[in-house]
């Protein structure tokens, strides 16, 4: 162990060793007292790339709820287990025909004219038409309640019944019953009627039908096009054989003009109001066995118990996306902080 | 109380700048680390502690620039650097071919012997038995506890101890200083 004078002496012998300072401190306080600039340092450029991978990871979060919630608006219409990709429909409610009006609408019926194909058409709302066919076994008797709350539910809705059927099963008495309902009530309908007893079936689909009206609508405007052309053509002509030709290519054009019409009403139709066919049988076994053996409290809660983990577990693999993405930012950001300490450590001190 | 400061640093920077050396073992490096470390106290100089809190703090900040600087030295080197050369060539002159090479020797074992330690140890010898300052004062300017200080203190001396050259030294220096 050294002796702390000797140390002492040592060191200030060694201290006294270098020469002295090439240049005295800069005058303090004459305006000189900024430090030099100090090159990017790794660390500040790494705080940079912190920040750039924090903001790429904001921009992948909103992302991911944008496209998160526009599937959950997918799922949330497709209802309950249908789960076949039905397709979210602006309506303008109360049973008209398209969710956006078409301009065929607005030329209305044969000869109307005045629309000759100048204007752009609008943008065009998607166009579903939905079907469902539904299986429900009801209590004993209740067949004939059903298909009166059937009916009571499709007027009610904004729709109608578009046949109804009651015959016997076996010695069973059951029901088919057709309703149209409107399509924004279609999903709330078909869950009231899983709810009139024991779903035994659920079909539902909806088919898009969005380009065949778009074709629908633009072969209607050129050929009304064509007809106020023919109408020109026709006031202009002064002989028989003029005026007999023009005609009959007029009466050509009006034909296919409202033969479209008609398909394009007839979609229009499927469009506005959905299709839902229900089967009503009354299926007392399946009742009876349902009510004769309830599950007891232990077989219930393990059966919680299953659905609970699996959830669960579905729900961290849901999750981990999400959480991966939160772990990187989390740890960008502090890297970022760190660095940050680190600048502004070395610039206070 | 600016005016006090800038001659409280006028009159401190001699000091300082050889603590610097003695840290970084190069004069030049030293320099430069002194003058920026002395331009941010000046500059953060409205968060200075005054009276006796105010040399701790001015030497953290020379510290803390003089070891900053030495890693940056050493990314860029890719190793520490060896500037034992430098205390043959700048060292101070003496009156004497004689005299100049016993105080070269001299300077030179103590500022080897000071190079072979580790930096958390050399640091605190420097501020204590050059700086002067006190182990209260060394614990805030490198910002451990007075127990830790002391602790260094003392392994840094047992090793300088241990190193023969210096030993011999030291023992020549006992024997003139009575």
């Amino acid at each position: 162990m050294i002796d702390e004078d000797v140390l002492r002496a040592l060191v200030a012998e060694a201290a006294e060793s270098f020469p002295p300072p090439r240049e005295p401190l800069p005058q303090l306080t004459e305006g000189r007292a900024e430090p030099p600039r100090r090159r990017a340092r790794p660390f500040v450029l790494g705080t940079v790339a912190a920040g750039l991978v924090v903001l790429l990871g904001l921009v992948g979060l909103t992302v991911a709820d944008r496209l998160r919630d526009g599937s959950a608006r997918t799922v949330q219409n497709a209802s309950g287990d249908a789960g076949d990709g039905l397709t979210s429909e602006p309506t303008a409610g109360g049973g008209t025909a398209t969710g956006v009006p078409a301009p065929g609408d607005a030329a209305g019926g044969a000869g109307g004219g005045g629309d000759g194909g100048q204007v752009a058409p609008p943008l065009q709302a998607t166009k579903v038409v939905k079907t469902g066919a539904v299986e429900v076994a009801v209590g004993e008797g209740a067949v004939d309640d059903s298909v009166t709350r059937l009916t009571s539910l499709a007027v009610g809705s904004g729709g109608f019944v578009a046949e109804s059927r009651t015959f016997e099963q076996g010695e069973r008495p059951a029901a088919d019953i057709t309703i149209r309902v409107p399509g924004a009530a279609f999903e709330q309908v078909l869950g009231e009627v899983r709810g009139l007893g024991e779903t035994q079936s659920v079909t539902t689909a909806g088919q898009d039908v969005t380009a065949e009206y778009v074709d629908l609508e633009a072969r209607l405007r050129v050929l009304r096009g064509t007809r106020d052309q023919l109408l020109g053509l026709l006031s202009r002509a002064t002989t028989i054989p003029d005026i007999l030709a023009v005609q009959d290519r007029l009466n050509a054009t009006q034909t296919e003009i409202e033969r479209l019409e008609g398909q394009q009403r007839v979609l229009d139709d499927k469009v506005a109001l959905g299709t839902l066919k229900v089967t009503v049988t009354e299926d007392r076994s399946a009742l009876n066995t349902a009510a004769a053996k309830p599950r007891s409290g232990l077989a219930k809660a393990w059966d919680d118990a299953v659905d609970g983990f699996t959830s669960g577990v579905e729900g961290i693999v849901a999750a981990s996306g999400r959480i991966l993405l939160v772990v990187l930012v989390l740890a960008a950001l502090t890297a970022m902080a760190l660095g940050g300490w680190k600048v502004l450590r070395r610039r206070l001190l | 109380m600016v005016d006090d400061l800038a001659v409280w640093l006028q009159g401190a920077y001699g000091q300082a700048y050889r603590t610097a050396c003695l840290i970084l073992r190069n004069p030049v490096d030293a320099e430069e680390a002194v003058q920026e470390a002395f331009l941010r106290v000046w500059r953060f100089r409205s968060s200075l502690p005054d009276g006796d809190g105010r040399r701790p703090w001015v030497y953290r900040v020379v510290v803390n620039t003089c070891l900053s600087r030495r890693r940056s030295d050493r990314r860029k080197s890719g190793g520490d650097v060896d500037v034992d050369l430098h205390l043959t060539a700048m060292a101070a002159p003496e009156p004497g071919p004689e005299a100049a090479a016993a105080h070269r020797d001299l300077a030179g074992a103590l500022i080897a012997a000071l190079g072979a330690l580790p930096e958390h140890l050399r640091v605190p010898v420097v501020l204590r038995y050059w700086a002067g300052l006190t182990e209260r004062e060394i614990a805030v300017a490198i910002r451990r506890r007075p127990g830790t200080v002391k602790s260094r203190l003392h392994e840094a001396r047992r090793r300088l101890g241990d190193d023969p050259r210096l030993a011999a030294l030291a023992s020549d220096t006992e024997e003139v200083a009575p």
